[in-house]
């Protein structure tokens, strides 16, 4: 019986997710053990070693031991702080990349850059969640009456309609924590998606919204029902722009008035194509040019033959 | 890439020169170049040839295919048809261009050639664009175009790809979305099937 707790209880330590039913008849040594590598886990920061010689160590010993002799079921349970959470390691990458390297965290992408799943510390994909969402509250909420300025209580009440931004409403639209509905913010609705559907070159993109794409495919992903069209709809609009984007990058002078009626991923796409186009034109009417010595080779001064002897 | 970078590879092509003086074999990273002699036709490359041609050294005898016939030819050809032809030289704009820039005197014709280089260039460059345009309209996963050089390539090359790019993970929200609501509609139903579509999702 001994024996089998023990091992139980050492496999489910490495597993980091100890829940361990104990019986008091457990060996000490043991628990100790396990007890000073939980604590050592939870708290490498302090300096913690095997030895058990912190004060908070001790005291945490003290109370599992009050609590094993007196007659309770016991579990020990990890908690796993902020470990494996995407954001967390993130900010911790950095900042570990500018205590070392002492360089400042910017990340601007570039579209070469840019791979499929965009950076946790993209601006574009910052502002795009930021666009805002019509939310509707399912649940009351104490304290938050301020989100709502037309609101005089301290609280929202249920069914209070409110614009939060994209990150905030995801986060509090979950399964686990359903405390808002979300709805289909305009530009994504049938009315606007007919207009796109009827030609979506005539549109002025830059005024549907800054972050149309991203913040579609965003908002697309959401457990809607019209969530399949609106993904169908972007692919289609990029595909239907496309060409006049490109055309407009390869044959444009500098107007900038082209240039704001893109998205930001059309506009980057955009400058793209025009930087290319620019500099092809500047090849094909550059003058013939003239192979010339390297600065090096003309200051490199010959040896005499004087110098040479002596060596 | 930079046009000048796709200049610097093709100025690796050969050419035939006569020098107008006479030097023992050179011996170059590239390769050896030489011997020169006098009168006597030499093969080298377009770099060093129009070096020498700058400093009045050599004549430049013009590639086989740059004549008035065979690029008319070509350019006949070319927009009789709908994909794109093998052109006589793979850097047949770069060379036009920098022979004709520096060695006009030499090559017979000149302006002619400059004038119907220049046409099939437009003809191909507006082919390449309409070609893009129907690729990305049809949503098209892989194209083939046969004989484009390098330039041309280069013409199209950040935009053309990263287009590509987003576009794939735009369709790819989609197609998540639809694995989702169809397990969404079986967990509705049937818990033990949705989970294993889950699983079926995470795993593939």
């Amino acid at each position: 019986m001994e024996k089998d707790v023990t091992c139980e209880m050492d496999r489910q330590n490495k597993k980091r997710n100890c829940v361990g039913k104990n019986d008091a008849e457990t060996d000490q040594e043991e628990e100790k053990e396990l007890v000073g590598s939980l604590v050592v886990k939870k708290l490498p920061s302090e300096g913690c070693t095997g030895k058990n010689e912190d004060p908070l160590v001790l005291r945490t010993q003290q109370l599992f031991h009050t609590l094993l002799s007196s007659d309770c079921e016991l579990g020990v349970v990890w908690i796993p702080g902020h470990v494996g959470i995407r954001g967390n390691e993130a900010a911790d990458a950095a900042a570990k990349d500018g205590a070392t390297n002492g360089t400042l965290v910017y990340w601007r992408e570039s579209m070469a850059g840019r791979s499929l799943t965009p950076h946790y510390f993209s601006l574009e994909d910052i502002f795009a969640t930021q666009e805002r969402v019509p939310c509707k509250f399912i649940l009351p909420v104490p304290r938050l009456g301020f989100l709502d300025p037309s609101s005089e209580s301290d609280d929202i009440v249920v069914g209070t309609s409110a614009e939060l931004p994209f990150w905030l409403a995801r986060a509090i639209s979950s399964r686990r924590r359903n405390i808002v509905t979300i709805d289909i913010p305009k530009i994504y609705k049938e009315a606007y998606r007919e207009i796109l559907k009827a030609d979506a070159c005539v549109v002025d993109l830059h005024k549907f919204g800054l972050f149309f794409y991203q913040f579609g495919a965003y908002i697309s992903r959401l457990n809607h029902r019209d969530s399949a069209a609106i993904g169908a709809i972007l692919v289609q609009t990029f595909k239907e722009r496309f060409r006049q984007v490109m055309d407009w990058a390869h044959n444009s002078g500098t107007d900038p008035a082209i240039s704001q009626r893109l998205d930001s991923l059309e506009r980057s796409l955009f400058r793209e194509g025009h930087q290319t186009q620019a500099q092809l034109d500047a090849w094909l009417s550059q003058g013939p040019e003239r192979i010339t010595a390297a600065q090096m080779v003309v200051n490199h001064k010959k040896r005499k033959l004087a110098d040479l002897e002596h060596l | 890439m930079d046009p000048s970078v796709v200049e610097f590879l093709a100025e690796d092509q050969m050419v035939n020169i006569v020098p107008s003086f006479s030097c023992d074999r050179v011996f170059l990273i590239c390769g050896e170049v030489g011997p020169f002699r006098a009168g006597l036709p030499v093969k080298v490359p377009i770099w060093l040839a129009l070096n020498l041609r700058q400093r009045q050294k050599c004549r430049v005898l013009p590639p086989d295919w740059m004549n008035v016939e065979q690029l008319l030819q070509a350019k006949e050809e070319e927009s009789q048809s709908r994909f794109f032809n093998k052109m006589p030289s793979e850097h047949y704009m770069v060379e036009g261009r920098l022979l004709l820039g520096i060695a006009a005197e030499d090559i017979p014709q000149a302006d002619e050639i400059r004038t119907i280089l220049k046409d099939i260039w437009d003809i191909r460059m507006s082919k390449l664009r309409s070609s893009i345009d129907a690729f990305i309209k049809t949503g098209g996963t892989h194209a083939k175009l046969d004989h484009l050089t390098d330039m041309e390539i280069n013409s199209i090359r950040p935009l053309l790809p990263h287009a590509l790019d987003e576009m794939f993970s735009l369709q790819r929200v989609v197609r998540t979305h639809i694995f989702l609501y169809i397990s969404n509609i079986f967990l509705s139903r049937n818990n033990s099937s949705a989970l294993l579509l889950h699983y079926f999702i995470i795993s593939t």
